[in-house]
Order: structure tokens, then sequence, then C-alpha cells
């Protein structure tokens, strides 16, 4: 027996030293036990976690099939019996025993006699060992205590087992780890590092629902991952409760029971049974929480509470994570970082040689395409197309004086392909921006709708508004803009524009505009520091152009005067304008005197009765005469009727006709049949018309005029479809130069031998008494067009 | 037999006013409202002068002495007009006389028979000589 001992504990302790799993050790407990009690039967059961059942996990004798499929539920049966008195029994007849309970398709029917013991770990019962023999047997004390040492030996063996799963199990958890780190290594992902963490935290744990929720600003984003886990406002409870709480304090969270733990709301949406979360903190910032619900226990797949080592695994988990989402962080960061650091480099060396260009450029229109050049170019801002305004002090406007941009998306790929070969093959981007065609900047339509562009600086316009604040105004989206902008985004055809204001000696001297109408690209903050800076030198070098300018104009304008003098002493002593008035004067005065006279010489005449109605009539025309005149200068008007604009265009046209054929003037009407009739002083509108059809006449007929000449005349209704009418006179005289440009509505002024200067400055008396509108749209090199304004006036 | 006058002007009360005040001087006074009434009155009338507005619709006056002048080289012309800028005009000249128009009409007559006298003598002289 003894011998038999030193075998059998050999057996044992070889077992429990080995590594094999733990079913095969209790395999072969339960065949040694048989063995060494002569025994036809061994089977090992082993309580569950919960205590709640008495699984066979090993036998020996019984039908294979029985391991692991049979569970005593609590309280039935001898092993029970034995499992909770924790005292061996010896039975010969089990069946005689009245705890018996007999389960079918084991094979242990055969058996008759039976000796059980408790595996006992110190206090704890692990299970139960038990061996049967086929025949009754009366097991002696030996037999009982030997079954209750292999049984000692068992429960150490169990142990050993249970350490090398649990060993193994953390072998597992840490290999799935180390895949988890290496794979969260590989991607800066955000999505992509969910998808790994939450891969490996399926492997590890057994929930049925696992959850990432991101921080935003310290505080958890409605965002979570994977999205396919549910609606972001469905589970919009679970996380501003559990989440934001677990976020907040930083401390992690086990709930067994959601029907028991009543702290948080909505934690129905996310688990039936049990809840585990923990941020995902490291240094300090909390980068999320990752969420895991509902462990489904194995093998029966009820949902259990999580265990302490699941819990722990889940904080690891979340570690790594932390440090994968902090490591991406920074890797942006740094990345921006280096961006950032690139566009200094860039920024200064656009800058330098900037600065070099503009003073290399020796002209005002020179510099002006340099500016514009520099911020469309791709080597410099890269901006698709800009805007050059300058301030006109004297009428408090804007005025568009260059626009540089394609005029369609094929233009734009053309001039993108021409200067990228242009700068590639070229000398380099100095002399490439002093050598722009301004010739071809200017025929583009984007130029001429540029320069037509006038912007009242007290307008609500952008423009204005950035000249007003000395500083950037970006209009990123329609939400920016002002009803002026609206209008101003809609001629200009984008959205989505910027300006900053050009600012030298603590003045705003003028504007630049720029969108990105051709490839949508936002224009973002960086841009438009990259703008501001690019500003400063622009705005000095357009001030000192304009310095020099300005001395030149001085100069000028003193001759100006005195040119303006001789003509006011010209008028002074018998100006055209008071001819003809002298002339309607004369007439009936001549008459009233002399008739005056004849009664005078020859009182009760016969004819002195008809003398003296002559004189009262004579002396009627008088008086209306100087009404009219007096009218004209206080501006009110008793002749408006309701007047079709088209008539008296046709009369004016009717007027001029011969004089347009012999100059060879192409006189085109572009009449709008749908005029409505507007109240109007025929007279005096026929008069501004008149002024301004011999304007452009004379304009196209001087003799070194080389343009067409054609005169056209349009009329229409007004844009708003409020009751006015619109009319333009636009000819292809050439335009008027700059430098008369901001005269040309002053009284007196003219650049003909022969005029008054009256007629434009009379033509605007008359619209505006009209409270109409006169606008010129001059283009130089082309012609001018003037447009007329009439709302219908009561 | 009376001097013949013809008044060319297109107010029709400076008209009237010159023929009573001419009629009143011993004249006989025929008028015309344009230059085409006065074409077509001058070879019935056969005038000794022509009183002659400048500014008349359609043919000017000036337009008209110019155009009468080609076939009249003798009969005295007055230009008669409301401002006095035109004595710069060098197609006044062409007349005998100027007068800015003037309620006093005792300058015109003076002035018709100043201009009378001169066109008479030269032609008187012929005669006797």
């Amino acid at each position: 027996m003894k011998d038999m001992d030193e075998k059998l504990l050999r057996e044992l302790s070889s077992i429990s030293l080995s590594r094999l799993y733990l079913s095969g050790m209790l395999d072969n407990i339960a065949a040694s036990a048989a063995e060494a009690l002569s025994a036809d039967a061994a089977a090992i059961l082993l309580l569950d976690e919960a205590r709640e059942t008495l699984t066979l996990r090993a036998c020996r004798g019984l039908s294979s099939e029985a391991a692991n499929n049979i569970r005593l539920p609590k309280g039935k049966g001898v092993s029970w019996r034995i499992a909770s008195q924790r005292k061996p029994v010896a039975l010969a007849r089990v069946r005689d025993d009245p705890d018996f309970y007999h389960i079918p398709q084991t094979g242990e029917d055969r058996f008759t006699s039976m000796l059980g013991a408790p595996i006992m770990l110190g206090e704890n019962c692990l299970g139960v060992l038990y061996v049967q023999t086929v025949g009754p047997r009366d097991y002696s004390e030996d037999d009982t205590a030997l079954l209750q040492e292999i049984a000692s030996l068992a429960a150490g063996s169990i142990q050993a087992g249970w350490h090398i799963e649990r060993a193994q199990e953390k072998v597992r958890f840490l290999t799935a780890l180390n895949d988890m780190s290496g794979r969260v290594s590989s991607t800066d992902d955000f999505i992509q590092i969910s998808g790994h963490v939450l891969r490996c935290a399926a492997e590890i744990i057994q929930a049925r629902t696992l959850i990432i929720w991101t921080a935003e600003n310290g505080l958890p984003s409605l965002k979570h991952f994977p999205e396919a886990t549910g609606d972001p406002e469905y589970l919009r409870p679970v996380r501003d409760g559990l989440i934001t709480h677990v976020m907040k304090t930083r401390v992690a969270v086990k709930i067994d029971d959601i029907a028991v733990e009543s702290a948080f709301a909505g934690l129905d949406r996310v688990a039936q049974k049990s809840i585990i979360c923990h941020p995902l903190l490291l240094l300090d910032e909390v980068h999320g929480v990752l969420l895991a619900a509902d462990r489904v226990s194995k093998p029966d797949g009820y949902f259990a509470p999580f265990t302490q080592e699941e819990f722990s695994a889940l904080s690891d988990i979340a570690q790594v994570a932390a440090q994968a989402i902090q490591r991406s962080k920074a890797k942006q960061e740094l990345a921006s970082a280096l961006v950032r650091n690139e566009r200094n480099a860039r920024e200064l060396s656009i800058l330098f040689e900037l600065s070099v260009a503009m003073q290399q450029a020796y002209n005002f229109d020179d510099l002006l395409a340099v500016i514009l050049s520099c911020v469309t170019v791709g080597e410099g801002l890269g901006f698709n197309r800009a805007m050059l305004f300058l301030v006109n002090e004297n009428s408090e406007t804007l005025q568009g004086i260059l626009g540089l941009g394609p005029d369609t998306g094929e233009d734009a790929a053309q001039d993108w392909k021409k200067t990228t070969d242009q700068l590639k093959t070229g000398p380099g981007l100095i002399p490439w921006l002093l050598n722009r065609d301004l010739e071809e900047i200017k025929r583009k339509k984007f130029n001429a709708f540029a320069t037509s562009l006038t912007i009242s600086l007290s307008s609500d316009n952008a423009l204005a508004r950035a000249v007003r604040s000395h500083s950037p105004v970006n209009i990123a989206s329609s939400s920016d803009m002002s009803p002026d902008d609206r209008l101003f985004a809609y001629a200009l055809g984008c959205d989505r524009f910027a300006v900053i204001p050009l600012i030298a000696r603590e003045n705003a001297v003028g504007a630049i505009l720029v969108d990105n109408l051709f490839n949508d690209k936002p224009i973002t903050g960086e841009d438009l520091k990259l703008l501001t800076r690019f500003s400063a030198p622009t705005a000095w070098a357009l001030e000192n152009m304009r310095l020099v300018d300005r001395l030149s104009r001085t100069n000028r304008d003193l001759i100006t005067l005195e040119s303006r003098m001789a003509q006011v002493e010209r008028m002074s002593a018998l100006g055209e304008v008071s001819a003809e008035l002298a002339h309607e004067i004369k007439n009936p005065l001549t008459v009233i005197g002399g008739f005056a006279r004849r009664l005078y010489q020859k009182p009760g005449g016969e004819a002195g009765a008809g003398y003296a109605e002559i004189i009262v009539r004579e002396v009627e025309r008088l008086e209306m005469l100087l009404e009219n005149t007096l009218e004209v200068t206080r501006g009110q008007f008793d002749n408006r009727r309701p007047v079709n604009l088209n008539q008296l265009v046709r009369e004016v046209a009717d007027l001029y006709w011969r004089v347009m054929t012999e100059e060879g003037i192409d006189m085109k009407l572009d009449l709008a049949s749908d005029l409505p009739l507007v109240n109007l002083d025929s007279a005096q509108i026929k008069q501004a018309l008149i002024n301004l059809t011999i304007n452009a006449v004379e304009a196209m007929s001087c003799k070194r005029h080389k343009l067409s000449r054609k005169l056209r005349i349009a009329t229409s209704r007004t844009k708003d479809n409020s009751p006015g009418v619109v009319i333009s006179i636009s000819d292809t005289g050439g335009g008027i130069a700059p430098r008369d440009a901001p005269d040309i509505f002053n009284p007196f002024f003219t650049t003909k031998p022969t005029g008054t200067g009256l007629g434009l400055s009379l033509c605007r008396k008359i619209v505006r008494l009209h409270k109409g509108v006169m606008e010129i749209d001059n283009r130089l090199g082309v012609g001018v067009t003037f447009t007329l304004t009439l709302p219908n006036e009561a | 037999m009376k001097i013949k006058i013809l008044v060319v002007d297109d107010e029709e009360n400076i008209r009237l006013l010159y023929k009573e005040e001419l009629t009143d001087a011993g004249y006989e006074v025929d008028t015309a409202r344009d230059a085409m009434d006065a074409d077509k009155k001058i070879p019935l009338f056969r005038p000794d002068l022509i009183t002659l507005d400048i500014k008349m619709p359609g043919m000017d006056g000036l337009e008209y002495l110019r155009k009468f002048r080609e076939k009249d080289k003798t009969t005295p012309v007055v230009l008669c007009t409301a401002y006095a800028d035109y004595k710069r005009d060098f197609q006044v000249w062409a007349s005998d006389a100027y007068w800015v128009k003037s309620s006093n009409i005792e300058q015109l007559k003076t002035t018709i028979k100043e201009v009378l006298d001169k066109a008479r003598k030269p032609k008187e002289g012929k005669a006797q000589g």
C-alpha cells in the first residue's frame, strides 16, 4: 500500500507539474483514483464560480460525452451533499441513499457502490471526487483516507492547473495587447486606432458590446466608435451620464447589474446586465472612454458581471489606446508645426521676392501688375483671382484699379500651364513678375469688371468695412455677408472671398480682394495672415508711388486752374449760355419798350388798346421765362408728366442722324419694348440726352481716333423692377483719361477748345432733380458708358 | 414814291412794332416771317432796304444774307439781333449795318436813314456823272 502510495504521489505530482491543460490533468487524476481504489469508475465534479452548479469535468468508466455536459443543480444528489458538508461519503449501495439522483445517459446506472470525498483547498471546497464499483462494496476507512488523500492532491493540481490556465490567459492577453499596440502605432487615423483597440478588447473580453467615445475639449463628443453600435442621439443619455462622469472623475466604473445600479440614466440603452468603463487617460489628459457591456458567460451564453481580471484587462487596453491617441495627436501637431515652418520659410521668400520686384517696378502700372501677380501666382500666395482697389479721398470711394484672374475654368487651366512653363524655363520669379503682359491682363473681362467698380467707403460692402476697420474681412460663407456683400458676391460670381486693407502711415490707401473661384479652396486663417503680412510692403510701395503722382498732380492742377480762370473770364464776357438767355429776354423787351413808347407818344390813339394787349402778353412771356429759369436753378419742376422715354430717345436720335452719318458713326438704338411711362420733365431730360449724345459724338470725331465709331443708346426697366427706367449711352471714343476722370462733372471743366464745360454738370443736375442716379463706366482705350437711372417720382 | 422797307423777323410783335414805327416815319413797309417768306416777297415788293433778324428758325439771318448777296450786291441790309456778340462774326461784314435790338426804335430809324443816305449818294453821283 505504501509503495503504491509513493508511486501514486509521484504520478500525481508529475501530473500537477505537467503543463497539461486542466481537463487533461483531471482525466489523469480520475484514472489514477479508479486504479488506486480498484474501482470500476471515477469522476471529478467541480463547482462553478458562482457555486450554483457542479459540473462533471472528468471521468473514468462513464460515458465519454458526459464530461463537461453533466451539471448538477444546487442541492441535487449525493455529490452536492459531499460538497456542502465537506465530508467523505461511503455507500455500498448508492440507490439506497435518500439523496440519490439519477442522471441518465452517463452509464452510471451500471454501478452499485460509491465512495466520494470533497476536493478541499484549505477551507475552500472546489468540487467532489468519487469512485464506484459495479457490485456492492463496503469501503474501508483506509479506502476513504486514500480517496481523501487523492482529492487533496487533486486540489493542488487543480489550483496549479488554474494558475497555468490563468497564466496562459495572461499570455494570450499580453500577446493581444502587444499586437494591438503594434497595430495602433502603425496609423495616425483615429478611426483605425479605435478599430484596433476594439478588436483587441473583443479578443480578450467576452463582451456583447464595446464602444469608444472620443473627447473634445475634455468632454465626450457625440460621436462614438464603432458608429454601427448605435445612433448617437439614442446613446446621448449614456454619454451625458456615465461617460461624462467617467471622463470628469477619471475613475473607472464597474457595474455588475444595471438593474441595481441607479446612479446613471439610460444604461439599458447599451447593456442588459453588466458594464465596465475606463477613461482613456494619459498624463492627466482624457482622450475618451472605453466601455464594455454584458459579459457573455461561457459556456451557457447568459450575461454575467465582468470579472476583476477583465476589469483590469480593459484598463490596460484603455492605457494603450490613450497612448496611441496621444501619439497620433502629437504627430499631427508635429506635422502641422512642420507645415507652419515651411509656410514661414515660403512667406519670407515671397515677401523678399516681392520687395525686390516692387523696388524694380518703375511705373505705377508695373507695380500694380507685380502686386497682383504675386497674390495669384502659385509660387506666391496662390489665390485664383485678385483685385486691387485704391481709396479716392475726394469722393470717399474705393475705385477698382486692376483685376487679375482668368475668365473661365479653361482659361485658368491654360494660364496655370503657361505660368508653370514660364517659371520652369525662365530666369526666375522676380523677372517673371516684372515682365507680365499688362495688356493681356487688362483685356480680360475680370479686369473690366474690377475697374468698373466704385464702392462708397460708407457702404456696408466688405471692402469698405475692411478699409474702415483697418483689418481683414473673410467672407467664408453667406452668413458672414451683409446685404451689400450678397449683391457684390453675386456680381463677383463667388460666395467666398477675403479682403485685406492696404495700410501705410496709419492710413488705408486701398484694399486687395482675393477669391478661389476655380479650385474652390477655402481661404484659411493662415492664408489671411500671409496676405496681411504681404499687404504692408505693398501699401508702402503704393503710397510712395502715389506721393510722386500727387506731386505731379499738384503741378498739373495749377495749370488746369490757370486755364479754367481764362475760361471763366471768357464766359463772363458773354457766355454761350447767357447769350441764349439774352436773346430770349431781349425780344420781348424790345417789343414792350417799343409799344410803350408809341403809347407814350400817341396816348388815346385808336391802336392803343392793341398795343396794351401786346405789352401785357409780352410781359407774361417774360414772367414765364423768368419762372422757368428760377425753377431750374431751384430744382423744381411743374412740367413733369408721364413720358415715354423711348420717344425722347428717338427725337434726339432724329436730331443727330445727319451728323452721325457725316461723321461715320454707327448709331444703334436698343429700346426696351416694355418701358413704363415715367414722370419726367421731358424738355430737361431731352437736354441731358442731347448733351450726352454730343459728348459721345465729339469723343469719337477727333481726327486721331482710330477705333470703330459706335454709339449705342439703350433703354430698359430698372433691374429691381421698381417703376423706373434706365438709359445708357455708350461710345467707342477711347474713354476718359484717368487724370481727367475726377473733373468731368465739375462745371466749366472741359477738354474741348470751344466747350462751356457745363454739359455734364448740367446733366447730372437734371438727373439729380429727378432723384435719379447718373453713373459712368469709363474704360480706357475703349469708351465711356453713361447710365441714367430715373425713378418714377410722383 | 415812298422808300420801301422789308422787315424780316420771326416774332410777330416785333414785325408789328417795326411796321408801325417805320410807317409813321414815312416808309412803305412789308414784313416776312422767315427767309423763305422773304425770298417770295422781295421780287414782288422790291424793297429799298431790308431789316433782317439773325436768330430765326430754319435758315438764320447770316446764312440768308450770304445767299441774298450772291444775287443782290446793292440793296442795303440792316442786321437786327438781341445781342452784340455777332459783331465779331466776319459774315456780319456783308451787311450794311448792325443794330442791337432795343425798345428805342429811334436808333433803328437813324441807322436806316444813314444807310439809305450812304447807298443813295454813290447812285446819285453815278446818275449825275
